[in-house]
């Protein structure tokens, strides 16, 4: 094949080799990851089974136990992908491999961001859906369901991650904690190229640190611009309030704005944290 | 086939090379001798690509190695001294290793792993160390790359082993292919390098052929102490005195490289001048 500038940056044949060599060498990993996952929400919805027999498995406990293990698995696998760059031995095949930048990236979102969300949620909603059926079955057993019960205990059904009910708020009606994710997620698979070793620490404390320095920056330059007795609900929005209705002195973003901010997050956020991994992937040096 | 000018680059204050110059040509085996910590890795891997020039150009094949592009990375392979091969039958490792290199050829690849005595069934892990490394080299020769970099690959085979890296690399060879062998086991590749390459405080102290090595210099042993004393270097054996000496009659005798790297390191300017 005659190298162009533009198969050298992309062939979609290099790349599926890639994909192919990825999966041979992981496949066995992945499986046993898996299982792992699918395990520990087993255990988690048993132990919520046996603590609370009248409601443990409602959506909003489904969705605590997706969107935590999302986070924690998820930035957790990111956070390895480029994990063979932080040991030499590892580093030099990977980085010799007759491959671009961009299909050794593009090969790691697949399997980091699409293929993993797919099997996470699959494995998640297998269990799921064993543990709901199994908490329905005892509430249906319950004493208070026998006949002339004034209090039942209603059977639960599967949370739904498109309509999101029962879930709070932003995730309801934005879905913010499912975009959220990948944003967060993008973040460690730059971790994973910029920090030679233990990369998913370095970046949970990097990522504290900007937290940090940006609460730091509203209390210091934004809030004094906001009018007196205004009342900061960002960062510890609750149900009850939004339901109460917003404040007298409530200040929110024009709804263009706050589009805006939600396509930066679904979208723009991701995209340029996995472009500065780009870079940061042709830059390094080992 | 590979040109390197005014190579300069440091590990953060440490300086490593300092205006190196080096010419790589094919059909060539070159042999990158030097003291711990001279650069003789980093060479390799700046000429790979995994490490960038401060200062000065690379250019291999056309191409520079920072940038790392696929047709550039598929015309050399890198024989590290530490690798890690990863847990899959080694058949299948080959099957999908193999079409990254457009020149690989099946056959070769069996018949170095039949050369080295490499069980070629069961899983790359189930292999002792050496049997990796010559798995790795055997895939090294039989994808074609026209210039093959090799780190240390003499460290972790046993001495029957070593003789089959020479034959096998003697034999791997054509007017194509350029090999860049670095190590400090200097006996290792007596008989096989065509060129020596001495690296020393960030230059190349010494960068001659064997063939002129052979016409300029004498290799002998003497008991003739006269002798000894008007030899370049010299060094006591069993058998008297292992010296070198001006070839000035243009007799044959066979470079020991072990000296040689001693009396460059000791005497470098006056070896060189010989061969100015």
């Amino acid at each position: 094949m005659k190298a162009t500038s533009a198969n050298q940056l992309f062939s979609f044949y290099r790349w599926r080799l890639l994909v192919a060599k990825h999966w041979t060498e992981n496949r066995r990993r992945y499986g046993l990851s898996l299982l792992a996952i699918g395990g520990l929400h087993a255990i988690w919805f048993s132990c919520l089974i046996v603590v609370d027999v009248y409601a443990p498995m409602e959506a909003f406990m489904q969705f605590t136990a997706y969107i935590v293990g999302l986070y924690l698995v998820g930035c957790l696998y990111a956070s390895m992908l480029f994990a063979e760059l932080g040991a030499k031995k590892e580093a030099l095949p990977w980085l010799s491999l007759p491959a671009s930048h961009l299909e050794k990236l593009l090969c790691a979102l697949l399997y980091g961001v699409v293929l993993f969300y797919i099997a996470y949620t699959l494995v998640f909603y297998f269990v799921d859906g064993i543990m709901v059926q199994w908490s329905n079955t005892i509430a249906y057993n319950h004493p208070r369901n026998w006949p002339n019960s004034n209090t039942r205990v209603l059977p639960v059904t599967l949370y739904n991650p498109f309509s999101a009910v029962g879930a709070p708020i932003p995730e309801k009606d934005d879905h913010l904690f499912t975009a959220l994710y990948f944003t967060v997620q993008s973040v460690f698979l730059l971790g994973s190229v910029y920090f030679s070793r233990f990369s998913f620490i370095k970046t949970v404390v990097a990522v504290l640190l900007c937290a940090v320095g940006f609460i730091v920056f509203q209390k210091t330059f934004v809030f004094p611009l906001l009018p007196h007795g205004w009342n900061n609900n960002v960062l510890s929005w609750t149900q009850p309030l939004y339901y109460q209705g917003p404040p007298a002195n409530k200040v929110r973003l024009p709804a263009g704005l706050g589009d805006s901010i939600a396509t930066l997050i679904w979208f723009i956020l991701p995209l340029f944290f996995w472009f500065v991994t780009f870079l940061r992937l042709k830059e390094k040096e080992v | 086939m590979v040109t390197i000018h005014n190579l300069h680059f440091s590990y953060r204050r440490r300086p490593v090379f300092t205006g190196l110059d080096l010419e790589l040509q094919p059909g060539q085996i070159y042999g990158l001798l030097g003291r711990n910590g001279t650069g003789k890795s980093t060479l390799l891997r700046n000429i790979a690509g995994f490490l960038f020039p401060q200062k000065g150009e690379i250019d291999a094949f056309g191409f520079t190695p920072g940038k790392r592009q696929p047709a550039f990375l598929a015309k050399y392979f890198h024989v590290p001294e530490d690798f890690q091969l990863p847990d899959v039958p080694l058949a299948r490792w080959i099957q999908y290793m193999s079409p990254f290199y457009p020149d690989f050829n099946q056959g070769q690849f069996e018949h170095y792993t039949r050369e080295f005595t490499i069980p070629t069934f069961g899983h790359l892990q189930e292999l002792s160390y050496g049997q990796q490394k010559k798995v790795l080299i055997s895939l090294a020769l039989a994808t074609n790359a026209p210039l093959l970099l090799m780190d240390e690959p003499t460290n972790g085979l046993d001495i029957h082993s070593k003789s089959q890296f020479r034959k096998i690399i003697a034999g791997a060879l054509d007017d194509r292919k350029c090999i860049l062998i670095s190590t400090h086991q200097v006996k290792d590749l007596e008989n096989l390098i065509d060129n020596v390459t001495i690296l020393e405080e960030g230059k190349i102290l010494f960068h001659q052929s064997m063939n002129r090595i052979a016409e300029k210099l004498l290799f002998k042993l003497s008991v003739d102490p006269d002798e000894a004393a008007r030899a370049l270097h010299a060094e006591s054996s069993l058998k008297g005195q292992a010296v070198i000496l001006p070839n000035l009659e243009g007799e044959d005798s066979r470079p020991d490289l072990e000296m040689l790297y001693k009396a460059v390191l000791l005497n470098g300017k006056t070896i060189n001048a010989f061969f100015s």
